[in-house]
């Protein structure tokens, strides 16, 4: 009974915050079923930390530098900074589109229309500032631009607020610290609960790639050019065609 | 069957030749012999046979390019050349007398109907193809549509082959492309009345022989099928016997347009007159048979060129060709491309296979099993300006064979050719020579191949032998670090070269290239030893390494091995290149002087170049200890580089192997060092107990008693004291 009582306790502290957020609500109105919360449980008994290797050994090629995705959101207290690493073919665009479009963005149930997407501000002094295509809001004074901000997302809003949480807000701070003075039982029914108005899987790539796509690109500051690059995808395409995990294109198909 | 006896014996003589050489040609180039092909180790018209692609344009394409696309189908190339110059001479005779990929859909139509057949022979074939020429050469490139896509000459060998059970065959006939070109077979070959619309309107070989066959009908030597205009009757019987529609009636007198006209006699074995006839026009242009101005028994005068009088307008206009207004302006829309797309120098990547469609886009990042941190990005600017730069992704990476390729799939062999040819020999690019001289090293365990982006952490965990890639990356041309210099000797900026030298184009193949090495190579002494000391540094993994004995058993390495780095930091070798003085010796310089500088090998070896029987030479290298080989000089070459005793003593070595203590200077030292304590203990007590008032001056302890008596003279106390007790017992 004890072990329940941090959980009251940061469900109580944090009411108010619900309250506000999107996110936040459908956590708070989340109805764990005991399928999911013994996946959470297992998932947490499982879990493994990540050790990153260094290793003396440099790649061949002269990369792009790694880039490092700011530890602002929350998701970043339990996933790893390139947090797609199961799917094979998909990871590494997966993760580069973690760059720019905020975890939310694919990962909430995407299906309400309440949720409209805009730029947000994840790093600087900006950061939790939506960001309008000309600037920061109130501060607007560049010319439209796709990517206004550097470190900005795409993030899901609900009328004018964002969904999205972070580390350092009132919010972010009490479920952290709800978690760690959980047990495991306590925790599973966090971690089940915090996922619940997730999908974990996001929407396939011709969600956005596409001419109805699911983002408004003209009014995030994308140009006509930028418009028809970004819905005329070649690699999206490919992918959209070539769907299936061992589905692949044979060089040898291209020479018939 | 009487019918088709008559039939055949129907055929003239010189047709039934014909015949049984396209028969016989068609026996030897395809399947299920392939005998013609496979004496090119070819089992197809492809390739290096093939005669079809090499001269197709592509934008932006310069010489050396069309030298690498007449080298990849260089026996093409050559037959063509041979087909050509016989056609020069002879007429189209392989056309119409030797190519099975035409003869056989002639000899096919032949055997069926001519009522249930397409006549295509009536259609403006000159215009239809020259255009369509036109587009295979220039336009159908720059649309990434295939040359090979509408090729009756992988169509027919792969109908050949599905009917002799070829499974290529079958699967190229089911295929989409297969299908539509078995079908253009069918339409243009099988049911076109005489079988050689494909001929006629599509084949590349076919429009480049015809005009070779027209610019020889200029000439009178050459054998063309010609007409004695005053011998024909008009009976037409050669224009419908003509396969390719070349013949026509003009005015009741048959025509031959040499550009379509294969010489393939079917004209002239109909008719009976002998008003055309393959041949050679007469040498003499003006016979003299003529008396009082009058020909008597005059000479025939053949044509080949018909030289016709222009049509006219019922007002008496000029008609206005349109076939030859609709080829005038393909033509000179084609050369207007092909000009302004060779001014316009574009820069040009070697990225055929379009892998960096994905892997230039930025962040392609990932952690993958092990938990190593990876990148799948490429810098496109910077592979472009790396030393391996001209090479396209797939040269290395020669397992990829789909999209998206497999992560294991993208392994390299370094001892792979490469598409970019070696300058000196004009052989296709490798590495092999050093992977040999390598793999005969004493470093020839490491990996040379099977090299991926994931399995770095399995060698850099497990491996003690360097792989290539432990030491070579894929560097730019000229590094960050070299630029400055290159700016000064140079008095460059990076954008100067490209306003001269056709911009990205030329510094990105060309420019890194030569300048490098007017800068000078990027690797000078100093930078080897700091390969080298990568690992020979690292004490701690040098102590891991095994090494083989003389009986083939690996042992651990012992101190010399484990010290070597830092014993050679002390000799006046390491000493010179550290302060910048050239003429010092790197580990290269005496550890693998000669060949491809990867021939390192362990001293016991005779063939090192430092065994015991070679190191005299090593030594004497040039602009090193050219003495050395001189027979007094023998124990000069015995310095040890690699004194250990020179070393730092590191008690995890002297723990692991005693033997770092045997040598004569740690004997000395174990024989020094009692007396250094119980110097040093005297003196501690010296200082805590001694008494200096009493005892006054005082002389050391060892050789004080000596000084005392030779220098000042002086006899010591200990001798007066011994002289004093033998005065009192004399005394006594």
């Amino acid at each position: 009974m004890l072990r329940w009582i941090p959980l009251l306790l940061f469900a109580l502290l944090s009411a108010p915050v619900l309250a506000e957020n999107y996110y936040l609500k459908q956590v708070d109105q989340a109805e764990v079923s005991d399928q999911q919360l013994q996946e959470a449980a297992k998932q947490i008994e499982a879990l493994e930390e990540v050790q990153l290797q260094q290793i003396n050994l440099s790649p061949f090629h002269k990369r792009r530098q790694l880039v490092e995705t700011d530890e602002l959101p929350f998701c970043r207290n339990c996933h790893l900074p390139l947090p797609h690493r199961k799917n094979e073919r998909k990871r590494t665009f997966l993760n580069m589109h973690s760059r720019f479009i905020a975890c939310e963005t694919c990962h909430l149930q995407s299906d309400d229309p309440m949720l409209n997407y805009r730029w947000l501000a994840y790093s600087g002094p900006h950061a939790g500032i939506e960001v309008m295509p000309t600037g920061v809001a109130g501060d607007e004074q560049g010319q439209p631009s796709f990517i206004p901000l550097p470190g900005a997302r795409i993030a899901p809003f609900v009328g004018s607020e964002s969904t999205a949480i972070f580390k350092d807000s009132v919010a972010g701070r009490n479920l952290t610290e709800g978690w760690e003075s959980s047990d495991d039982a306590a925790k599973a029914k966090l971690k089940a609960r915090l996922h619940a108005p997730l999908q974990k899987e996001g929407p396939d790539c011709d969600a956005c790639h596409h001419r109805e796509s699911m983002l408004d690109l003209v009014s995030l500051g994308a140009d006509p050019v930028k418009v028809r690059q970004i819905e005329q995808n070649s690699i999206a395409r490919f992918f959209t065609r070539f769907n299936e995990q061992n589905e692949r294109l044979h060089i040898t198909d291209l020479l018939r | 069957m009487r019918r088709l006896i008559n039939n055949l014996v129907s055929i003239p003589n010189g047709q039934k030749y014909r015949y049984l050489l396209i028969i016989i040609s068609c026996l030897l180039f395809f399947a299920p012999f392939t005998f013609i092909p496979s004496l090119a180790g070819n089992g197809d018209l492809c390739g290096k046979l093939c005669m079809r692609r090499f001269y197709l344009f592509f934008p932006g394409m310069d010489g050396n390019d069309l030298w690498n696309q007449i080298t990849v189908a260089y026996i093409g190339v050559t037959v063509f050349a041979a087909i050509l110059t016989s056609t020069l001479f002879f007429g189209r005779m392989w056309c119409s007398y030797i190519c099975p990929v035409g003869g056989f859909p002639e000899l096919v139509s032949r055997t069926l109907n001519d009522r249930w057949k397409i006549e295509f022979r009536a259609l403006p074939q000159v215009p239809i193809r020259y255009g369509y020429f036109t587009l295979f050469v220039v336009a159908m490139p720059v649309l990434g549509i295939s040359a090979c896509t509408l090729c009756n000459f992988i169509t027919v060998p792969r109908l050949f082959e599905a009917i002799s059970g070829g499974i290529a065959g079958v699967g190229f006939l089911f295929s989409a492309v297969g299908l539509v070109n078995l079908l253009l077979l069918f339409l243009l070959g099988f049911f076109a009345s005489k079988g050689r619309a494909y001929c006629q309107f599509l084949c590349p070989i076919g429009a480049v022989d015809g005009l070779v066959n027209r610019l020889g009908a200029y000439f009178r030597f050459t054998r063309r099928i010609r007409v004695e205009r005053s011998r024909c009757t008009g009976c037409n019987n050669c224009a419908r016997a003509c396969m390719t529609g070349a013949i026509r009636m003009v005015d009741q007198i048959a025509v031959v347009d040499q550009l379509s006209c294969m010489s393939c006699h079917e004209c002239v074995d109909v008719c009976d007159w002998g008003a055309i006839d393959w041949r050679a026009a007469p040498a003499d242009r003006h016979p003299k048979r003529k008396k009082k101005g009058i020909d008597f028994h005059p000479q025939p005068v053949w044509h080949a060129i018909h030289v016709l009088p222009p049509k006219v307008k019922s007002c008496g206009r000029k008609k206005i060709n349109w076939q030859q207004v609709i080829l005038a302006v393909i033509f000179s829309v084609a050369a207007l491309f092909m000009v302004v797309t060779s001014v316009q120098a574009v820069e040009r990547h070697p990225d055929p296979d379009g892998c960096l469609a994905c892997h230039a886009l930025e962040g392609l990042d990932f952690i993958d099993e092990d938990g190593l941190l990876r990148s799948a990005s490429i810098d496109r600017v910077h592979y472009f300006s790396s030393l391996h730069g001209s090479v396209p992704c797939k040269d290395c990476h020669r397992k990829v064979r789909d999209y998206p390729h497999k992560v294991e799939n993208g392994e390299v062999d370094c001892g792979d050719s490469c598409h970019v040819e070696e300058p000196s020999g004009g052989e296709p690019y490798t590495h092999k020579p050093v992977i040999d001289e390598y793999r005969d090293s004493a470093h020839g365990e490491g990996w040379s191949k099977g090299l991926t982006g994931g399995n770095r952490l399995q060698e850099a965990r497990k491996e003690s032998n360097p792989s290539c890639r432990k030491c070579h990356s894929n560097e730019l041309y000229i590094g960050k670090e070299e630029l400055p210099k290159f700016k000064q000797e140079f008095a460059h900026i990076e954008t100067d070269c490209g306003n001269c030298h056709q911009g990205k184009v030329w510094l990105n193949r060309f420019g890194g290239h030569l300048l490098r090495r007017f800068v000078g190579s990027r690797w000078n002494r100093r930078d080897h030893n700091a390969i080298c000391n990568e690992c020979h540094a690292d004490q701690a993994f040098m102590a891991q390494v095994e090494i083989e004995d003389e009986a083939g058993k690996k042992q651990k390495a012992g101190p010399r091995f484990i010290l070597a780095s830092e014993s050679y930091k002390t000799t006046l070798h390491s000493r010179l290149l550290e302060s910048g003085v050239e003429e010092g010796a790197s580990c290269i310089d005496c550890h693998a002087p000669g060949g491809l500088k990867h021939a390192v090998r362990r001293d016991e070896n005779p063939l090192a170049s430092t065994s015991r029987n070679r190191l005299a030479k090593t030594c004497a290298a040039e602009q090193c200890h050219g003495f050395a080989t001189h027979p007094l000089n023998g124990e000069f070459v015995k310095t040890d580089l690699h004194d250990i005793d020179m070393a730092r003593i590191d008690s995890e070595i002297v723990a692991q192997d005693s033997a770092r203590l045997e040598s004569n200077w740690t004997r000395a030292l174990i024989a020094l060092l009692p007396i250094l304590a119980i110097i040093g203990a005297g003196s501690l007590l010296w200082l805590l107990f001694g008494d200096k008032k009493k005892r006054g001056v005082t002389f050391a302890v060892l050789g004080g008693d000596s000084f005392q008596e030779k220098v000042i003279v002086r006899t010591p106390k200990s001798k007066a004291r011994k002289a004093s007790h033998s005065g009192k017992r004399r005394k006594s």
